[in-house]
C-alpha cells in the first residue's frame, strides 16, 4: 500500500483488544457441548493392550508353553515306576482304575496266555493302548490337594472339551466405525509474514476450514487357518469408503469420498467352544492403501499407506457345521500417516466398530 | 517453548485449562476484530461467543505449524463466523448514496498516529457495512481484491470501489478529528 495513513491505521488495529464480558468464560463453558476426550494415555494404552494379546497369543503358540504341568508328568514317571509288569506276568486285564489318576495313555495289551518271547514282541509293537490302562488303585500314591486342582483345571479346560475342527475357513464381512460426525476444523496453509502483527497467508486460497465426517465402511472377504483348539491366525483382503463433507473457506461445502484397500492380520483367541456358539477375542493388524480419492468434482491425488491396530470380542454362532454367523464390536486405531487429507481417521484415530460376517469350513 | 505452541500442545492433549488459557489470551482480540467488522458491541459479543464455541469444539485437532500459526488459524475460524452473519444480513451491499460523499484531502500519517485506538474503532464502525467490511479485510486484514471478491462473492471491481469509497469517508472523518483536537 502506498498510503502511510492507511499504514499506519493497519498497525494501530492489527494487534487491537475489546475488554471481554465478565462472565464470558463462564457461558462459552456452558455452551460448549460435553464431549469425551480421549486421553493420549488411554490411547497408548490401548494400543499396549492389543500388541499384548498378540505378543501372548503368539508365545503361547510358537513357544509351546505347555498348559498340562509337571504334576501330570510327575505322576506319569511314578506310575511308570510302579508298575513295572513284564507281557509274562499278564494273565487277565485290570480292573480300570478311576480317571481321577491320570490321563497319560499306556501301553498295555491283553495277552493270553502266550509264549513270553510272543508275548514280548506283541507288546513290542503295540503302539497305543486299545485297552484302558492298566493301574492299580493301590500301587498309586494319592493325590494331593494341589495335584487335584491341577488336574481338575485341566480337565474344565476348553482344550480338554469336544475337540476344535481344524483347517480352512473363509468369511465376508461389513464393517461399520466412527466417531460423532462432530464439526473439526483444520489449519489452512499459513505463510509468515514478518511485517503483521500476526502470520496469514496473502496468497488466500480456498483451504479446508473444517469437515464432518460420517461413518466409515468396509467390507471384505477373509482366510483364517484354526491352528490349535485356541488359536487361529486370519488374513483377507479388506475395502473401506470413507466420506466426509469438507467445508472450504471460499467455496462452501464439498463432498469428499476416500477409497481404501487393506491386508489385515489378526490372531483369534477362543475363550469358549460349544456345539453352537463360540466366544473369542481377536487382535491384529492392518496395512492399507489409498485407492482413490474425490472431493467434490476435484480428484485427489492419494499415495499414502495407512497402519492401524484393532481389537475386538466377538460372538459367532453355528448355523450349520460349515457356516457361522457373526458379530464382533471392537476399537481400531488408525497411525497418522501424515495425510493433509482430513477424515475420520485423522480427526479421531481411535474409534469404535461392529463387525458383521460369515464364516465357511472348508 | 513459546505461549502459542504450549497452548496449542495441551489442547492437543483435551486439557481443559489450556481452553481457558487460550480464552483469556485471544478472546479480547477477536472481540476486536469482530466490532472492526459488525460494529456494534452486542452483535460483535455474539460473534466472538459463536465463533469461539466452534474453536473449542475443534481446536485439539490444531496442528501447529510455527510461531502464528494458532492466531492466524483463530482468525480464520472468527472471520469465517463474521461474514457468514453479514451475508446472513444482506448487509454487504449496503452503501451510500454518492452525492454523500466527500472529496477530502489525504490524512498525514502522524495524525492517524495520534488517534486512540477506541477512537479509531468507532470511526472504522461508522463506516457503512459493506465499506467496513472491504475497507478491513484489504487495510487490516491484508487481502487482495480478488480474495475478497471470491469470499464476499461479489466482483473485483465492485470490492475496489468500495474500498475507495470507505477510504474517502474515513478520510474525511480523521480530517475532522483532527480539527476538532489538534
Amino acid at each position: 500500500m502506498n498510503e502511510p495513513w492507511l499504514d499506519e491505521i493497519r498497525q494501530t488495529m492489527t494487534d487491537y483488544k475489546e475488554e471481554l464480558p465478565a462472565d464470558g468464560w463462564e457461558r462459552l463453558s456452558a455452551a460448549k457441548p460435553a464431549r469425551w476426550v480421549v486421553p493420549i494415555w488411554l490411547s497408548r494404552a490401548a494400543v499396549v493392550l492389543l500388541l499384548g494379546m498378540l505378543g501372548v497369543g503368539g508365545m503361547y503358540y510358537f513357544l509351546d508353553v505347555p498348559m498340562s504341568v509337571t504334576v501330570h508328568q510327575e505322576r506319569t514317571e511314578v506310575t511308570k515306576k510302579q508298575e513295572i509288569k513284564t507281557p509274562a506276568d499278564v494273565t487277565e486285564v485290570e480292573p480300570i482304575a478311576e480317571k481321577q489318576e491320570t490321563k497319560s495313555v499306556w501301553r498295555a495289551a491283553k495277552v493270553m496266555a502266550e509264549p513270553p518271547e510272543v508275548a514280548a514282541e506283541i507288546y513290542a509293537e503295540k503302539e497305543e493302548a486299545d485297552i484302558e490302562p492298566q493301574v492299580r488303585e493301590e500301587s498309586l500314591p494319592p493325590a494331593s490337594d494341589e495335584e487335584q486342582k491341577v488336574l481338575l483345571a485341566m480337565e474344565s479346560h476348553p482344550r480338554s472339551s469336544k475337540p476344535v475342527r481344524r483347517g480352512w475357513k473363509i468369511g465376508m464381512h461389513l464393517n461399520g466405525s466412527g466417531n460423532t460426525g462432530e464439526m473439526s476444523v483444520s489449519p489452512e496453509n499459513f505463510i509468515q509474514n514478518s511485517n503483521s502483527g500476526y502470520t496469514s497467508s496473502n496468497t488466500l486460497r480456498d483451504g479446508i476450514i473444517g469437515s464432518d465426517n460420517h461413518l466409515s465402511w468396509s467390507t471384505g472377504v477373509t482366510v483364517s487357518r484354526q491352528l490349535n483348539d485356541i488359536l487361529a491366525l486370519e488374513s483377507g483382503l479388506v475395502y473401506t469408503y470413507l466420506s466426509s463433507d469438507i467445508h472450504m473457506s471460499m467455496s462452501g461445502r464439498k463432498h469428499q469420498q476416500l477409497h481404501y484397500l487393506g491386508i489385515p492380520l489378526r490372531l483369534d483367541v477362543f475363550l469358549y467352544h460349544g456345539s453352537r456358539w463360540q466366544i473369542y477375542t481377536s487382535g491384529g493388524m492392518m496395512l492399507e492403501h489409498s485407492l482413490y480419492g474425490k472431493r467434490g468434482k476435484e480428484n485427489l491425488h492419494l499415495n499414502d499407506w495407512q497402519y492401524s491396530l484393532d481389537g475386538g470380542v466377538g460372538l459367532q454362532f453355528k448355523i450349520k457345521d460349515y457356516m457361522g454367523l457373526y458379530v464382533e464390536p471392537g476399537m481400531n486405531y488408525y497411525f497418522s500417516n501424515g495425510s493433509e487429507v482430513p477424515s475420520l481417521r485423522t480427526e479421531s484415530p481411535l474409534s469404535f466398530r461392529l463387525q458383521l460376517g460369515l464364516r465357511f469350513s472348508l | 517453548m513459546s505461549i502459542e505452541q504450549d497452548i496449542a500442545k495441551r489442547l492437543k492433549q483435551g486439557d481443559s485449562q489450556a481452553e481457558k488459557l487460550l480464552y483469556e489470551t485471544y478472546a479480547g482480540w477477536l472481540l476486536g476484530v469482530c466490532l472492526r467488522y459488525v460494529g456494534d458491541r452486542a452483535t460483535a459479543q455474539d460473534l466472538m461467543h459463536d465463533g469461539f464455541l466452534q474453536i473449542l469444539m475443534t481446536c485439539r485437532h490444531f496442528r501447529w505449524q510455527g510461531e502464528g500459526s494458532l492466531k492466524a488459524w483463530l482468525f480464520k475460524v472468527q472471520q469465517n463466523v463474521i461474514l457468514m452473519h453479514l451475508r446472513k444480513q444482506h448487509q454487504l451491499s449496503e452503501t451510500l448514496p454518492i452525492d454523500d460523499m466527500l472529496a477530502d484531502e489525504i490524512p498525514e500519517p502522524e495524525t492517524t498516529r495520534y488517534i486512540p485506538q477506541k477512537e479509531l474503532m468507532k470511526m472504522i464502525a461508522e463506516l457503512p457495512p459493506g465499506y467496513r467490511t472491504v475497507f478491513n479485510m484489504y487495510v487490516i486484514d491484508g487481502h487482495s481484491h480478488k480474495e475478497i471478491a471470491q469470499m464476499l462473492c461479489i466482483q473485483e471491481k465492485s470490492s475496489a470501489s468500495q474500498l475507495v469509497h470507505a477510504k474517502r469517508l474515513l478520510a474525511a472523518r480523521i480530517n475532522l478529528w483532527r480539527k476538532e483536537n489538534l
